[in-house]
């Protein structure tokens, strides 16, 4: 078991070393400079902001630069943004934003998701069942895009009647911001998460040990919830641990649309404003992230499922 | 002996009476078939293969045809439609900006005109008319007027004024057209374009309106899903390609070959993937453009024709989403190595390559096409997505993704433009999806849940 884990937390530093190289050298494939605006300035003051920002160098020496770097914590500071600000205190700023926001979209999924994935398992076949299966099937073809604007139109003024939520988040009207951004953030994942539940039901509500669970004369709550469910969850883990890292570190597309600021929308606007820094330092934190949330899952299995071997499985 | 050839039957047996079965036959019926006999009877038993049958599973799910027919319908409106249609994607239509997806006719709308006029019409007289009238008052009480007075007057009539225009914006074109009973006729129209319409010309309608600029939305929706459409199958079939090369090979050769292929595919997996593919279509479009720029030979010409922005979109795609494809057909290929043709064809001396394409490939089909099916929409999902971002497609092409975002801004006044390339990318990904569903049912029934 800790030889597995310490297996697994190698892997997890390879990837991340990879990750960052990757990233870097692609990042730098990207025409532009972080120096381009309205004003261009001129070519003295180009190379000396170069110089100061150890741009002027070849990209395998500012690779090498970074990584020593980054192995002492430091990842740098904002080139354009937030000029000059160290991108890790930016990060820790914009994080518990997108996270507030994603954690309780994937809670709102997960507690919605998973009943009706087993309500539409155990009532195969049926109207119900059909009904579920629309719907869901609708939900994953939804880009979060056209969820969210959909909802702005329709709920937040597009009506005049209707203008229930506000438009543009502000943490400070309380729930009322929180409703649509979760809404749309979840809606997917919760499609996802009920299409899953119930296939990976249909397969162990026909197992023989449901069939002696039912012999027994158990209800049908504690056969399904007790005896199905904990056998069924384990491809829901597989799909909810990197899920869990995405959506915590903010809906890209949802961030934009109701202008959250959080660490998604920060990505994106840094990557058009080609901010090296800002952009190598979320995505390695992303990263890590996901990672640590793998590790999670295959721990989880164990739980779920103590006849899992993981020094095996894993393999 | 008699008695034990003629066997005694139970008087109510089912089993049929051979002896006097034979009794009645003639020779005549025991002649060989004539060959048209012999043609129906093997017309009766012909085998069913396996395509055929699974397309006979595929016939009997309804959802999945009606699947099957919208993305047929769409294929049509997005490769057929804009041969109809007499505007063009990057066409500036003059005098026809943000018009609505409905119209109403010229007489209406002079009415309207006449109506808002009407109500508007200044009850306010001129000021100097008023002062004059002021003073006449005063010179009736035998009074005159001071400049303090004019100046009351004067910022009196100009209250009014004020309120009289402001006034006039208060009457809603809404309201009135209600009030008048005008209706709202489908299609949009300009004005000019009434004009014409009315001297007898033909001419075509905006249906679903335009834009800011006049462009007609109709035809930036159909180029759009053309767009959606070609990522989605291209970047489907590039997965395809390198996922089965890359799975077959894996789990064929097995050892440490497969140890440290799999090893690949971990670390792929465990790459934050919209990251990476965001950041590799933005690095790749400019390289792409500045190959066609400067560079020659067919791949040049190649690249043109798809235009960089695709490209570099499903390279972005193929480069991370083949490890599903290649996971699945190892699998396959894993179990379906020790199965004695395999053996058998080792024995004769077939080399690895051919024994995955000729034998364990084409065995493994049904999974292939499922997951490529299944594909198409999860591509068609990352380009809108990219596009909304606005690093995907660029202008001028129009991407039904890059669509929303530009209708964003007028969102509440030109909801249409919201709604019309948003409902058309939805319903093409769910009827891809709901085919993809269907398909899986169909080529493999042990799935069907």
């Amino acid at each position: 078991m800790g030889k597995y884990f310490a297996k697994r937390i190698g892997m997890a530093c390879i990837t991340i070393f990879l990750v960052t190289c990757i990233t870097f050298l692609l990042m730098n494939a990207v025409p532009g400079s972080p120096w381009l605006s309205e004003k261009t300035p001129s070519a003295a003051t180009l190379a000396a902001l170069n110089a100061k920002y150890g741009l002027d160098k070849p990209v395998h020496i500012q690779l090498l630069m970074y990584l020593k770097n980054l192995l002492k914590g430091d990842f740098g500071v904002s080139l354009k943004m937030q000029k000059n600000r160290a991108v890790l205190s930016i990060i820790l700023e914009m994080f518990p934003v997108s996270a507030k926001v994603g954690a309780l979209a994937l809670t709102w999924a997960v507690l919605v998701g998973v009943p009706l994935g087993c309500l539409a398992a155990f009532k195969r076949g049926k109207l119900t069942d059909s009904i579920l299966r629309v719907v869901c099937t609708l939900g994953i073809s939804m880009p979060s895009f056209v969820v969210a604007s959909v909802l702005l139109v329709t709920l937040a003024g597009g009506m005049a009647a209707l203008k229930l939520f506000p438009t543009i988040f502000d943490p400070a009207l309380g729930w009322k911001a929180y409703v649509l951004p979760c809404f749309s953030l979840g809606f997917y994942p919760m499609c996802y998460t009920a299409r899953q539940t119930r296939s990976a039901m249909l397969d162990s509500l026909n197992q023989e040990y449901i069939k002696t669970a039912r012999a027994k004369g158990l209800k049908n709550v504690k056969i399904i919830f007790k005896h199905a469910l904990r056998n069924a969850l384990i491809p829901v883990i597989t799909y909810l641990g990197p899920q869990v890292a995405f959506t915590l570190c903010g809906g890209f597309v949802v961030e934009s649309v109701y202008s959250i600021p959080g660490l998604g929308r920060y990505f994106v606007q840094s990557i058009q404003n080609r901010d090296y820094p800002v952009i190598m330092g979320t995505t390695i934190f992303l990263a890590t992230f996901i990672i640590l949330m793998n590790v999670v899952v295959d721990f989880l299995y164990k739980v779920a499922d103590p006849r899992i071997s993981l020094t095996k499985g894993g393999d | 002996m008699a008695e034990e050839s003629k066997m005694k039957r139970f008087p109510v047996s089912m089993q049929p009476d051979i002896e006097a079965l034979l009794k009645e036959t003639t020779p005549a019926d025991f002649a060989p078939a004539t060959r048209e006999e012999r043609d129906d009877f093997i017309q009766e038993r012909q085998s069913v293969s396996y395509w055929k049958d699974a397309w006979r599973r595929l016939k009997k799910n309804v959802v999945a045809m009606v699947a099957l027919g919208v993305i047929i319908f769409l294929i049509l409106f997005a490769f057929v439609g804009p041969l109809l249609i007499p505007y063009g994607y990057e066409q500036f239509n003059k005098g026809a900006e943000n018009l609505y997806p409905y119209h109403y006719t010229l007489e209406d709308q002079k009415r309207l005109d006449a109506e808002i006029a009407a109500r508007t019409e200044t009850e306010v007289l001129d000021v100097d008319q008023m002062i004059a009238k002021a003073e006449e008052e005063a010179a009736a009480r035998g009074e005159k007027l001071s400049n303090v007075d004019k100046a009351k007057i004067k910022a009196q009539a100009k209250v009014a004024a004020q309120q009289s225009a402001s006034a006039e914006h208060d009457v809603d074109p809404n309201e009135l057209r209600k009030e008048l009973g005008i209706k709202k006729h489908i299609f949009g129209y300009s004005t000019a374009e009434l004009e014409k319409k009315a001297a007898g010309e033909s001419v075509f309608p905006h249906i679903f309106g335009t834009d800011m600029y006049g462009r007609d939305i109709l035809v930036r929706v159909m180029y759009g899903a053309r767009v959606s459409m070609t990522v989605g199958i291209c970047a489907a079939l590039l997965v395809l390609c390198i996922g089965a090369v890359y799975g077959s090979i894996s789990g064929y050769c097995g050892g440490k070959v497969d140890a440290v292929m799999q090893r690949i595919v971990e670390l792929i997996y465990s790459v934050p993937e919209m990251l990476v593919v965001l950041l590799i279509a933005t690095a790749l479009k400019p390289i792409l453009t500045e190959y066609v720029n400067t560079g020659s030979g067919p791949l040049k010409s190649f690249v043109n024709i798809l235009g960089p922005n695709l490209i570099s979109m499903f390279i972005a795609f193929g480069m991370l989403y083949w490890v599903t494809m290649s996971r699945i057909i190892r699998g396959q290929v894993l179990q379906l190595k020790q199965q004695e043709y395999v053996t058998a064809a080792r024995a004769l001396g077939a080399s690895g390559g051919r024994i995955i394409r000729q034998h364990l490939l084409p065995n493994c089909i049904g999974q292939i096409v499922v997951t490529t099916c299944l594909q198409i929409p999860s591509a068609i999902f990352l380009e809108s997505f990219l596009s909304y971002l606005g690093v995907g497609v660029s202008a001028p092409l129009p991407s039904l993704g890059s669509m929303a975002t530009d209708a964003l801004s007028g969102m509440y006044t030109y909801t249409y433009r919201l709604i019309v390339p948003s409902m058309i990318l939805s319903i093409m990904i769910l009827a891809f999806n709901l085919f993809g569903d269907g398909l899986r049912d169909a080529l493999d029934p042990k799935l069907k849940k």
